[in-house]
């Protein structure tokens, strides 16, 4: 089991929330609910990491497959040119954590950990909104109570109010939250 | 073969069957390279036969231009389509040496899907070199220089040699603007 030092551990939440804000708006779907469109491609990419037990070829595997399925088109949902963002980011990422890292097991494991966190992170916002019923004020309320809670553990307290605005911005655009 | 290897080797011949067909940049024939990837589960002894038969029996789709009020088959756009066949199938027969089924499987899911890379980093952006330098990096591949030569050639190249654009200088992009 990797273990991570504080400070990287404060770099992968960081850079979670970094590329939450580069995905798709939430949207209501049917059952008018807030969800992310497209969101089964995220879901399938930890298993790219998982299929080498080679982590050099498991982390080449992974940005291959991040490439090629993350800009492609799905029928109807108009997200493809959204999630070449999220893959410009991503790139971006994976190349900081190669320069930084030594062992390429330690920065497959920081990448397990990066898109868990962006899965669980989208998935939080999109239960925040939910809970909150179209009120904005007790969106903003419980979404500082979650970062509040987690930034205080990895000690990223000081980047708070600005990740918190970054979400708020994404999640409901930013004429609203002046509402 | 190492994964790395595989990895480059797959990203070369991707490059090569690339092809300019008016603004996109596409494989020259997906379905060829289909062919070819299905044949990969074949054994040692069958697979050259096999490759050369997929190289023999390959008839590109038809094309026509138009020479007056009549339409007529593309031969140029014909032959050279055939001999793209050749060179990817003869390569891709190189490559397989060595190789047992199920390396050769994943070298072709690699070479497919980054003909699809490719033809996605066209369309992101107007510039894709950058991109692709960058996934070359990250990707941890090793003397990409030849591949992003390549790569540059069909930023390049401006020849219209695909369908339909097979007299024309200006790019799509280039004509729409001209029109408004």
């Amino acid at each position: 089991m990797t273990e991570f030092k504080r400070e990287e551990l404060k770099e992968i939440v960081l850079d979670s929330y970094n590329l939450i804000v580069t995905l798709p708006q939430p949207q209501r779907n049917w059952k008018k609910e807030w969800e992310i469109k497209s969101r089964s491609k995220l879901k399938n990419l930890p298993e790219a990491l998982r299929e080498f037990q080679d982590p050099s070829a498991a982390i080449t595997h992974f940005v291959k497959n991040t490439a090629y399925f993350l800009p492609r088109a799905e029928r109807g949902s108009g997200t493809d040119r959204v999630f070449s963002e999220l893959l410009s980011k991503l790139l971006d990422t994976v190349s900081i954590y190669s320069k930084k890292t030594g062992s390429p097991e330690h920065i497959r494991q920081k990448l397990v950990y990066l898109i868990g966190y962006l899965n669980w992170g989208s998935d939080s916002v999109c239960v925040l909104m939910n809970a909150s019923h179209d009120d904005i004020h007790e969106f903003e309320r419980r979404l500082k109570a979650m970062l509040a809670a987690e930034f205080s553990i990895i000690g990223a307290d000081s980047e708070l109010d600005k990740t918190a605005k970054a979400i708020m911005t994404w999640a409901i655009g930013p004429k609203e939250q002046g509402r | 073969m190492e994964h790395s290897n595989l990895n480059s080797t797959a990203w070369e011949i991707a490059t090569l069957a690339m092809v300019r067909k008016g603004r996109d940049v596409t494989a020259y024939s997906t379905s060829q390279i289909r062919k070819f990837f299905s044949l990969a589960q074949m054994s040692d002894a069958e697979l050259p036969r096999a490759i050369d038969e997929a190289i023999r029996t390959y008839t590109p789709q038809p094309t026509k231009v138009v020479s007056g009020s009549n339409p007529i088959p593309d031969l140029r756009y014909l032959e050279k389509q055939k001999k793209k066949n050749a060179l990817i199938g003869e390569k891709i027969k190189i490559a397989f040496t060595g190789m047992d089924a199920s390396t050769r499987t994943r070298f072709m899911q690699y070479l497919l899907w980054d003909t699809k890379i490719v033809e996605q980093g066209f369309k992101m952006y107007k510039d894709p070199i950058p991109f692709f330098k960058k996934l070359f990096d990250v990707e941890g591949m090793k003397n990409s220089n030849e591949i992003i030569k390549s790569l540059e050639s069909l930023v390049n190249n401006d020849s219209r040699d695909g369908r339909g654009f097979g007299h024309e200088s200006r790019n799509s992009f280039e004509r729409r603007r001209s029109r408004s």
